[in-house]
């Protein structure tokens, strides 16, 4: 467990450092502004299948704070 | 077209507003009109094989109230009703797909197929119940701190044994240019149960709320009695860091905390205590005693969450993994890979596959066995707490009727497996239809 704490903390510290990826200006971030490419297309998509797995599997969670708000797990 | 300082100026807006809506999750159409808000509406039909179905309704509301300022509102309506598991023995662990029972004689038994189909099994409680929720959020702009964003929610969820109430906040701070969006998030759930009263059961079997030692289990002939309502309490936290990689690559990473206190188990779910039985060559359980599942009070879950989105021109690639430890030692290794692909601006297909591979919690027995007259302080057969494996697979299809309008069809089946053997594998159907509009 430790070492997976160790693995996430270094893709962290890659992500942040700012030096292995391009410098995209704001104007070309066109394919990112599109529907596909958003982080959540379909906030009510994503409610309904975090629900579901909630209620069938002991695992829950990491896309944000919060969970449950029902009885059925 | 010429790059202008207005037009460039528009250029700039829509593109930061893509970002921000990135980090928020938000869901952009018509990246070149304005939008003051947007409804969503969803119809949800689950169904799994000869067990549960729930038909759930939800609306969605997001609208600008002033400049960069928005109100969002979420309503949710469900239906559940089925035969779902009670934890109760099922399969001996020698004969996979039979049902072992004990006869007056108490040392021979009888063995039926554990039917799928059939609701009266003694393994099975029928349930019917509804479900009334609603989400608030209220989101702003922080710009002396960082030109960051602020949003409050608040919701509560009511069922006819379980009331839940959260609040919470989340902070929102595009850093390196607006090419990375650093998130903090912090909530807190109330809950409450209200069980109805305790499981009825008929012939000779007994009923015990309390673990009694295992050589009194015999003598144990406590009715059912009136269970008090309870209380849980969930505090979470999340850190999320969101980065702009390359123009058509964009990365997720999350950490995210619960802390739940309070009373945890389930209070329909039921453990049969057994004893190994002998006849002959043949060996199975005889159950001699059921109680009421025991979890412990607290518990530490934990999970990082990666996700990655590549675009080109028509698709996107979406990736993700969790990893999901807590104090109960229950893993999860999740994978969800989703590809969008668009057929000019007015219809897409969306395919994805999702794997989850579940290790169980230390207390989880499929039964508690009494032959050597000790028994544990916490148990409990919840399959949904064992060795499970998940495989999710579907379709979803949307037209883009015109640039504010889009409706959508989602088809999912899903298949969990039990590794231990303690129920045969469970398999769903679920159609999900959506209508978004935007105002």
């Amino acid at each position: 467990m430790h070492k997976t704490k160790y693995i996430a903390a270094t893709l962290l510290f890659i992500l942040v450092s700012g030096c292995a990826y391009e410098k995209v200006k704001p104007w070309h971030r066109d394919l990112l502004a599109q529907p596909q490419a958003q982080l959540v297309p379909d906030p009510l998509e994503l409610a309904s299948d975090e629900h579901i797995y909630f209620s069938k599997e002991g695992a829950f969670g990491g896309q944000g704070a919060g969970g449950g708000g029902c009885g059925c797990n | 077209m010429q790059l202008t300082a207005a037009n460039a100026r528009k250029q700039l807006q829509l593109a930061t507003r893509g970002l921000l809506s990135a980090s928020l999750g938000l869901h952009v159409h018509g990246v070149a009109a304005e939008v003051n808000g947007k409804m969503e509406m969803s119809n949800l039909y689950y169904a799994e094989e000869d067990r549960v179905t729930v038909n759930k309704t939800q609306f969605y509301s997001r609208t600008e109230i002033s400049e960069e300022q928005f109100a969002s509102i979420k309503l949710v309506f469900d239906t559940m009703t089925g035969a779902t598991p009670n934890g109760r023995v099922a399969l001996s662990p020698e004969q996979n797909s039979q049902v072992t029972v004990t006869t007056a004689s108490g040392f021979s038994f009888q063995t039926q197929s554990a039917d799928r189909s059939d609701s009266n099994a003694p393994w099975l409680s029928n349930f019917t119940d509804t479900r009334v929720g609603t989400d608030l959020e209220y989101e702003f702009p922080l710009r002396r701190f960082l030109n960051s964003t602020f949003t409050l929610s608040g919701g509560v969820s009511t069922e006819r044994d379980y009331r839940s109430l959260n609040s919470g906040a989340r902070l929102e701070i595009p850093i390196n240019n607006k090419r990375s969006t650093f998130t903090l998030g912090s909530s807190i759930n109330n809950d409450l149960i209200e069980p109805e009263d305790g499981v009825q059961l008929q012939g000779t079997r007994f009923q015990c709320d309390d673990p009694i030692p295992a050589s009194l289990v015999s003598l144990c002939t406590k009715p059912p009695k009136y269970f008090p309502s309870r209380n849980k309490i969930v505090n979470s936290g999340f850190v999320g860091l969101t980065q702009i990689w390359n123009q058509s690559t964009l990365f997720q990473l999350n950490y995210s905390y619960n802390d739940i206190n309070g009373y945890l188990s389930d209070p329909y779910k039921l453990v049969s205590f057994t004893r190994t039985l002998h006849d002959g060559d043949n060996v199975g359980l005889d159950e001699v005693a059921i109680f009421k599942e025991k979890r412990p009070d607290k518990r530490l879950t934990e999970s990082v969450y990666f996700k990655m989105i590549k675009t080109l021109p028509k698709d996107a690639l979406h990736l993700s993994y969790r990893l999901f430890w807590d104090s109960w030692q229950l893993r999860a290794n999740t994978l969800h890979l989703k590809m969008y692909r668009y057929f000019d601006h007015s219809k897409y297909i969306m395919w994805h596959i999702r794997a989850n591979y579940q290790m169980p919690a230390w207390f989880y027995q499929k039964t508690v066995n009494v032959d050597s007259y000790e028994y544990p302080k916490y148990f409990s057969a919840d399959h949904r707490l064992g060795p499970q494996t998940t495989f999710t697979t579907g379709v979803k299809i949307g037209l883009i009727t015109n640039r504010r309008t889009e409706t959508s069809i989602k088809l999912d089946y899903m298949e969990q497996q039990y590794r231990d053997g303690v129920l045969p594998g469970m398999r769903v159907f679920i159609a999900q239809f959506n209508l978004y509009i935007e105002i």
